[in-house]
């Protein structure tokens, strides 16, 4: 297996283990996401990918296999240090996930407050970005003023203000209209030209053909790769 | 500007992002503060009144409040003490003056309103810069005794006035017969409403009036002795020693009971520290009904709270930095309850008098107080609230804040 910036090995997750309920989400996935590429978990609902793209991100930890980012083994990391890791990533999340009633310059810039950086500083940043998404305009409006495809460009700036190696993304179109869905898949293809890498779950075809590889999941397990 | 303060700061904006949540919490720290701050500050406010009633701080033998008050007992109870004691002392060396003194309790009117009725010689009533004159500056109309002549005359409290709808001058119905027929006393000045609980239902008339309503001669509940200077303490011994002697020999039976000013103003912390140990415990009992509260309130925007603690976690924030978000986010919500419960407290005290919750506190007292509640909210039980404000809020919040922080992000945001 090629060395990327992301490798997962035998990885799964099984949720309430034990239980009646126990639900086994994922089933010994391998793969690897090489560095800059723009990478589609694709496959239908229920199928893991959500799953695979927290366990990717270390918004979870698997119950076996293991997550390398960057040659470092993600399970062995303690909570500061996962912590250390995810801010070299950017998360875009399916339903937005902004803080209500917080300034759309502050949710994005939020991740940056325990760094320290003043208001004046976070200011500047989030215009930076903002402007770079055609949402200068909305600086200072909450995320409750903002149409659909409007918040997703809000979430995908907060992806970018740390400057990310990798920024996932779960299914960032299905919450919006076409037009909207279309503007941002230009947005990741722009942001993956830049060299950040990009892992996205979808079954959007829009984003899918945008990819340069695409892994397929039924049921918790890969069943297909194609670049 | 540090991490530190920055994570400290969004604690602040925490509070308006969940209006619902900060809104109903401070509103439960609120309401466990105010009984407890109204319940401590009247009985700060008593003591304050009770402490200046026994002069405490003057010194003994100035003449503004007696020294010594001297009742009697047989067969170890409390009895009326004769007047030919009064005599008997008076010649003490080192006595000024003593001042016979009849404190009973009447029931007036067909309510059966039940008053305390304490009469006083004329003459101390009328007594230059006597505590009763100072008192009497609070009086609208006149002190009993000021015509002489004519019936019982009284001062009323206001909650009396009140309560039987007597003003100056009214007549009030037969009380008492005497050998002088039946008598009828007249009101003759109502005590002001801003002045002491004690006064509310009290009525204030001369010794021989007194003694008539009660059917009682010759005899007082009470001795007042006003002594010389550094004379109060040996004057005590004497009279323990030499009451009853042979010149009082009707009395012979009596055992006299001495009490200092000093001795007052031991007994005052005791009996009002019953009191506070009583809101004290009531207050433990609060605290922890008010964590329960503070639990359950948490629980108003928990699904979001969590949620929002997850995306913290997922852009990058440490679990201790969410921690001193919320711990920040606690102290200001607290400090706020805290100072809205002093200012709800302050105004219910002193704009509202205490409207029903001084019926609560103090036994026998009105909804309505007729008189001024007494109160002090010093800067302790203030201090305290804004405490136990702060860790109320810390300590509801703190697990389900702690549980979602070390909760994977993914779990938190589910």
């Amino acid at each position: 297996m090629n060395s990327g910036i992301l490798e997962a090995e035998s990885l799964s997750r099984v949720y309430h283990p034990g239980t009646s309920s126990e639900v086994r989400a994922l089933n010994g996935v391998s793969l690897v996401i090489p560095g800059g590429g723009y990478v589609v978990l694709a496959g239908p609902s229920g199928s893991g990918k959500t799953t695979l793209l927290s366990l990717l991100g270390a918004l979870d930890r698997p119950t076996s296999g293991h997550v390398k980012f960057s040659d470092r083994k993600l399970e062995e990391c303690s909570d500061v240090e996962l912590a250390r890791q995810r801010r070299r990533m950017g998360f875009v999340f399916q339903d937005f996930s902004l803080i209500p009633r917080l300034p759309v310059w502050e949710n994005v810039t939020y991740p940056q407050i325990p760094r320290g950086l003043s208001a004046v500083k976070r200011r500047q940043a989030a215009d930076g970005v903002l402007s770079r998404l055609g949402l200068a305009a909305k600086a200072d409006v909450p995320p409750e003023e903002l149409s659909g495809g409007e918040k997703q460009r809000v979430a995908v700036a907060r992806a970018l203000i740390g400057d990310p190696e990798v920024i996932f993304a779960d299914e960032p179109t299905s919450n919006l209209d076409r037009r909207a869905a279309t503007e941002l898949a230009a947005i990741l293809q722009e942001i993956n030209a830049g060299g950040t890498t990009l892992v996205v779950s979808t079954h959007d075809t829009l984003l899918v053909e945008s990819a340069s590889r695409v892994f397929t999941l039924e049921d918790g397990r890969l069943v297909d790769e194609a670049a | 500007m540090s991490p530190l303060l920055s994570i400290a700061r969004t604690g602040s904006a925490a509070i308006l992002l969940s209006p619902l949540r900060s809104t109903v919490t401070v509103l439960a720290v609120v309401a466990v503060l105010v009984p407890y701050l109204v319940g401590i500050g009247m009985v700060e406010g008593l003591r304050q009144e009770a402490r200046i009633a026994i002069g405490v701080g003057t010194p003994a033998g100035e003449e503004l409040l007696p020294d010594l008050y001297v009742a009697a007992n047989q067969f170890g109870r409390r009895v009326p003490i004769p007047l030919i004691l009064a005599e008997a002392i008076g010649k003490f060396d080192g006595v000024t003056r003593v001042v016979p003194r009849i404190v009973g309790r009447i029931t007036l009117g067909k309510d059966n309103v039940e008053a305390v009725l304490v009469g006083m010689p004329r003459e101390e009533l009328h007594r230059q810069g006597s505590t009763v004159q100072q008192l009497t500056r609070l009086v609208d109309g006149e002190l009993p005794g000021s015509r002489h002549g004519e019936g019982p005359q009284l001062v009323i409290g206001s909650g009396l006035a009140r309560k039987l709808n007597l003003e100056v001058g009214a007549v009030l119905p037969p009380i008492f017969r005497s050998d002088g027929g039946e008598k009828t006393p007249r009101v003759t000045g109502i005590f002001q409403s801003d002045i002491s609980p004690w006064q509310s239902r009290m009525i204030l008339t001369t010794f021989e009036s007194a003694a008539d309503i009660f059917g009682q001669q010759e005899l007082a509940t009470d001795l007042l002795v006003f002594c010389r200077r550094g004379q109060p303490e040996a004057i005590r011994s004497r009279i323990l020693q030499s009451i009853p002697g042979p010149s009082t020999e009707r009395a012979t039976s009596l055992q006299p009971s001495v009490t200092s000013r000093t001795d007052l103003e031991s007994l005052l912390p005791a009996g009002l520290g019953h009191r506070e140990g009583v809101f004290n415990l009531l207050f433990v009992v609060a605290f922890a009904v008010g964590i329960l509260v503070i639990l359950v309130t948490s629980g108003f925007g928990r699904s979001g709270r969590r949620r929002e603690i997850g995306v913290l976690k997922a852009t990058g924030w440490q679990t201790d930095e969410i921690l001193v978000r919320s711990l920040s986010e606690s102290m200001l919500l607290g400090l706020a309850s805290a100072a809205i419960a002093i200012l709800v407290a302050l105004v219910w005290l002193e704009w509202l008098n205490g409207f029903w919750i001084a019926g609560i506190f103090l036994t026998g007292v009105e909804t309505q107080p007729a008189f001024q509640v007494p109160y002090v909210l010093a800067a302790q039980p203030a201090a305290l609230a804004a405490l136990v404000a702060c860790l109320l809020v810390t300590t509801g919040s703190a697990y389900s804040t702690w549980r979602a922080a070390v909760t994977s992000p993914a779990e938190a945001m589910r």
